[in-house]
């Protein structure tokens, strides 16, 4: 398979490898990952338990590294940075959303949304409060921002996540399970969340347990066994 | 505010108990060290000044006949800028406590006094014929108040003197050393006591900035001058230009101080680092989603760093206001001591910047490294990230609910985090070694105060105004009572030593061969036996460190050269030391005695025993004295020594302690998934905290013996120094092992009841909450 990408291309993998070793000898992981996204692409990626879907996920945001094959994300070569600029590369460019919402308890939730705009820094400071602001009323919370993030429901919590990972205008979002701790109801509100994001252009690229989404995917990778087995 | 602010904050607030540890921590190292570079500021700036302020002489010369004639020929003598006659004589005066030494200092004019000074204080100034201005710290040795009169007297008379007022002379070593009262009387007082009212030495102030060889030249040449005129010089005394008598003695004090003050520094910084690290640890999730949110390691580290600053300074702000407090206390003391008065308790200026120094770059600095290290730690390895990484396997453990498996995990447990291991150890051991030196140092002087009335028994010693013959009242004495009466001779002299310099003045000791109080505790050589021919035993103040077994020395009244053979521990005796000899010095008569020792149906009916007894002798008593007496003025310096150290010693270890309890805090913080684990393999609460208590016990045990390793080392500096200030000498190296198990029956304590709480803690954590913070 070949990679074709264009100048807006969010993310190309290619032949992208991540192995670790197993006590029976074995190698777990995720092997010859070739993938593209463009703006706008809702992709969900799909698979059993165990194939490597976190892994593929983790490469893309930086959070592991390849041990072969190139990532590049936002037109970075991932590969290429150390730690240090790999955080303000993913602060720019890539917002992460977790099966759990990571809050940070001591912080309201502004707090919480801001928190990237001050390590970046590209936001004036003035306008970041107006930002997070904007941001949680674009997820519903307006009226929630000043609140600790303990006394918000799961779902409520789990939107501030989503809140926070847009908090620099990335043009990808990465978000593992994001719905696996919620209940139906609130999973969908989150996941048309995620699709309304799409429609402004940014990347969503989502791991998901769940079934039917196809009308709302563009796209779902299938991975088994450590391998891209369909993309489509 | 900026998230990150409030991040900051939050990291400040979310355990409020623990940051204000941290502050109390920084104040405690920052307030120690502050008071005591205060307190040697002040102090030293103290007691040059006032020193300074009674315009000391330069040079004193003892002459025969009138010194106020010879004031105008001194004067002419180059480099001699002032010249003042001034007599200092030492008679004894009537007390409570039978009869005392009184010195008493006699210039023509007090109004026009010029060298040597003492100030006014209360009541009459200057002292008329008949009356007495007392030096103020004399009446810590004597019962009397203004107002009062004394009875004075010498060989040659005896008079009544009123205490017409108190002055102060900041230039002398205070009465408390001494035993001596200190008085000022005119020339026409001197003659009516009966020693004449001639005054016969001669103060000599030399030109300012002048060395202690440059004062002796000028002296010499004043002398020779004199002798030119006919005066007979019998005497020159060169002081050290511009250093107070007791400065050594405060020297070491300060000495002891400054051990203290980087003891308690050290600790404070080990608990700070403990609280830090933990702090930045317990805080990987939210490192980790910091990361994610575009954080680099340095703006992580600066979240921390920032915190701690904030936490420096808040510490720095109680440690200067608690270092302002004990530069107060600590001054205090030394100014009573040294019966001093002080112009100022401000430290000097440079103290302050020291101490924001010391708060701000040590924690950072002791801190810096491992929250770097912990700041990089990659986002996959610090949070649940979605990945199904294999979790990093807990050791096996079969949990059952005997104490053998308890011990075993907790032992291990405390193993695994060797860094707050060490950190929390040295905290805790730091502070069981304080203790357990004050303690120990207590013990030593017990020791030697009882060793040194054991090798003593008497209930009363006098001395006599003339020699009396020996044997001269037996009769008498077995009639009054007295069980034991000991003939005695002593002298005080000039001991020069092997290089042919002339060194210490000693009390030199001719006891009776049967003495029952000549046997002080050895520790060099041998005691005197009835053979020696010129041999002496001299007591350890004195030998220290320019005499040892089998050098010669000469003493003053004696043409003989003497053989040391033995060095004795000795308290009480001369001003520097004492001299037991195998022989009486050719001055002496060994027929006749000067000093009585007696022995009877206890010390308040010996010593009315003995002043009967005197009533039928041409001699009378110059001064008497109980053993009790004496052992009690030992006493004493013992309770100011050891309370300053338990106090100091007990701040440590609560330090220590609240080390300990951070740390076991924090390490079942940790282990709550481990704890969940546990407990859905089947452990019960009991189990569990079992296992924390002797994780804790674990870690007091390795303190304990760190603390002890540490003791032997402390507990040497310390009771050399304490020997050194009071008695001239180290202090037999002693270890009292009573207070070691009372020290580690208190952290053990200390430490079940620390653990305790939050092994309750862990142990009621539902299972499901304990795997999910896993
Ligand atoms: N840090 C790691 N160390 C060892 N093995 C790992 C690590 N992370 C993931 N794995 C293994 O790689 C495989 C894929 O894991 P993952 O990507 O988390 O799967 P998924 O998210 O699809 O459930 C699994 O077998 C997992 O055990
Ligand atoms: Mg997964």
């Amino acid at each position: 398979m070949t990679v074709t990408t264009t100048d807006t291309t969010v993310v190309a993998l290619d032949g992208a490898e991540r192995r670790y070793p197993t006590p029976d000898g074995s190698l777990a992981g995720i092997a010859d990952a070739t993938l593209t996204i463009e703006p706008g692409q809702f992709v969900g990626v799909v698979g059993a338990s165990g194939s490597g879907k976190s892994t593929l996920l983790n490469l893309v945001t930086g959070i592991d590294r390849p041990t072969s094959g190139r990532v590049s994300v936002a037109g970075r070569d991932v590969t290429s940075l150390d730690e240090d600029e790999l955080a303000r590369w993913r602060g720019e460019h890539v917002g992460v959303v977790f099966q759990f919402p990571q809050l940070i308890p001591t912080l309201t939730v502004a707090e919480n949304v801001m928190l990237p705009m001050d390590f970046l820094g590209a936001i004036p400071r003035q306008d970041r409060l107006a930002n997070a602001r904007d941001l949680l009323a674009s997820v519903g919370l307006a009226d929630q921002i000043d609140k600790a993030p303990g006394a918000l429901s799961g779902g409520q919590q789990q939107r501030v996540a989503v809140a926070r990972a847009l908090a620099n205008r990335p043009a990808l979002i990465a978000a593992d399970e994001p719905t696996g701790n919620l209940d139906s109801h609130t999973g969908e509100m989150i996941l048309q969340l995620l699709k309304d994001l799409t429609d402004t252009g940014t990347a969503v690229l989502m791991v998901t347990h769940e079934r039917g989404l196809s009308a709302l995917l563009d796209r779902v990778v299938t991975i088994a066994d450590g391998r891209i087995a369909s993309d489509a | 505010m900026t998230a990150r602010t409030a991040l900051v904050k939050g990291v400040l607030r979310s355990n409020a108990g623990r940051t204000r540890l941290m502050i109390a921590a920084i104040a405690v190292g920052v307030g120690a060290v502050g008071a005591i570079l205060g307190s040697h500021t002040v102090i030293e700036r103290t007691i040059e000044d006032s020193y300074a302020s009674t315009q000391p002489a330069d040079a004193t010369l003892t002459l025969t006949g009138d010194a106020v004639a010879a004031e105008a020929i001194a004067r002419d003598v180059t480099g001699v800028t002032q010249a003042e006659a001034r007599r200092e004589v030492t008679v004894r005066m009537a007390s409570a406590e039978g009869w005392q030494p009184l010195t008493l200092i006699a210039v023509a004019d007090f109004a026009a006094w010029d060298i040597g000074i003492a100030f006014a204080e209360s009541g009459n100034w200057p002292p008329q014929d008949g009356e007495i201005v007392l030096e103020r710290a004399s009446l810590q040795e004597v019962d009397v108040a203004v107002g009062d009169s004394i009875t004075a007297q010498s060989p040659g008379g005896e008079a009544e003197l009123s205490v017409v007022g108190l002055a102060h002379d900041p230039g002398r070593t205070p009465a408390w050393m001494t035993g001596q009262v200190i008085g000022l009387v005119s020339p026409g007082t001197l003659a009516d006591i009966g020693v004449g009212g001639n005054l016969t030495a001669l103060a000599l102030r030399t030109a300012p900035g002048f060395d202690r060889d440059t004062n002796s030249d000028i002296a010499d040449a004043t002398a020779s001058a004199l002798t030119a005129e006919g005066f007979t010089v019998t005497h020159v005394a060169v002081p050290e230009p511009g250093e107070h008598p007791a400065a050594g003695v405060m020297g070491t004090l300060l000495y002891l101080l400054q051990a203290f003050g980087v003891v308690a520094f050290v600790a404070a910084v080990a608990l700070v680092s403990t609280l830090v690290v933990a702090e930045v640890k317990r805080s990987t999730g939210m490192i980790a989603v910091m990361k994610t949110g575009g954080a680099t390691s340095g703006q992580v580290a600066r979240v921390y760093v920032t915190a701690l600053a904030a936490v420096a300074t808040a510490g720095l702000v109680f440690g200067i206001g608690g270092a302002m407090a004990g530069t107060w206390a600590l001054s205090s003391f030394a100014f009573t001591l040294l019966n001093l008065d002080a112009t100022s308790m401000l430290a000097a200026w440079w103290v302050f910047p020291v101490q924001a120094a010391v708060a701000l770059v040590v924690p950072l600095a002791a801190v810096g490294l491992p929250v770097r290290r912990l700041s990089r730690i990659p986002v996959r390895e610090s949070i649940v990230t979605g990945s199904t990484a294999p979790a990093r396997a807990p050791r096996r453990t079969v949990v059952g609910p005997r104490w053998g498996r308890a011990v075993s995990m907790g032992g291990r447990n405390a193993w695994r985090q060797p860094g707050r291991l060490v950190l929390t150890g040295v905290s805790l051991g730091v502070g069981a070694a304080a203790v357990i030196t004050a303690l120990n140092t207590g013990a030593a002087w017990d020791r030697i105060v009882a060793d040194e009335f054991r090798a003593q028994d008497f209930d009363v010693q006098a001395r006599l105004t003339e020699p009396i013959p020996r044997e001269s009242l037996d009769a008498s004495a077995a009639r009054e009572g007295l069980a034991r009466l000991e003939y005695w001779n002593t002298a005080v002299a000039t001991v020069t030593g092997p290089d042919g310099q002339v060194g210490d003045v000693a009390a030199v000791l001719s006891p009776p061969a049967d003495s029952t109080s000549a046997t002080f505790p050895l520790v060099d050589g041998r005691q005197l036996s009835a053979d020696d021919d010129h041999a002496v035993v001299v007591s350890q103040s004195l030998a220290d460190p320019e005499l040892s077994v089998g050098d010669t020395l000469t003493l003053e009244g004696d043409d003989a050269t003497w053989t040391v053979v033995g060095v004795v521990r000795q308290l009480s005796g001369g001003l520097d030391g004492t001299v037991w000899v195998s022989e009486p010095l050719s001055s002496m008569n060994p027929s006749s005695a000067t000093v009585l020792r007696v022995t009877g149906e206890g010390e308040d009916a010996s010593l009315a025993a003995l002043e009967r007894v005197m009533e039928g002798s041409d001699a009378s008593i110059e001064i008497a004295g109980t053993a009790t007496d004496a052992k009690q003025s030992l006493d004493d310096h013992l309770y100011i020594i050891t309370g300053l150290l338990l106090v100091m010693s007990i701040g440590l270890g609560a330090v220590g302690l609240l080390a300990l309890v951070e740390a076991m805090s924090t390490a079942v913080a940790e282990r709550r998934g481990e704890i969940g684990l546990m407990k859905s393999a089947g452990a019960q609460s009991r189990a569990v905290i079992r296992m924390v208590v002797i994780e804790a016990l674990v870690v007091v045990g390795l303190a304990l013996l760190a603390g002890v390793a540490l003791a032997t080392v402390l507990t040497g500096v310390v009771e050399s120094a304490v020997g050194a200030i009071f008695t001239g000498a180290a202090l037999p190296y002693t270890w009292w092992w009573p207070g070691v198990a009372l020290t580690a029956l208190v952290m053990t304590a200390a430490a079940a009841a620390s653990s305790i709480v939050p092994a309750y803690e862990a142990a009621d954590m539902p299972i499901r909450e304990a795997l999910a913070q896993a």
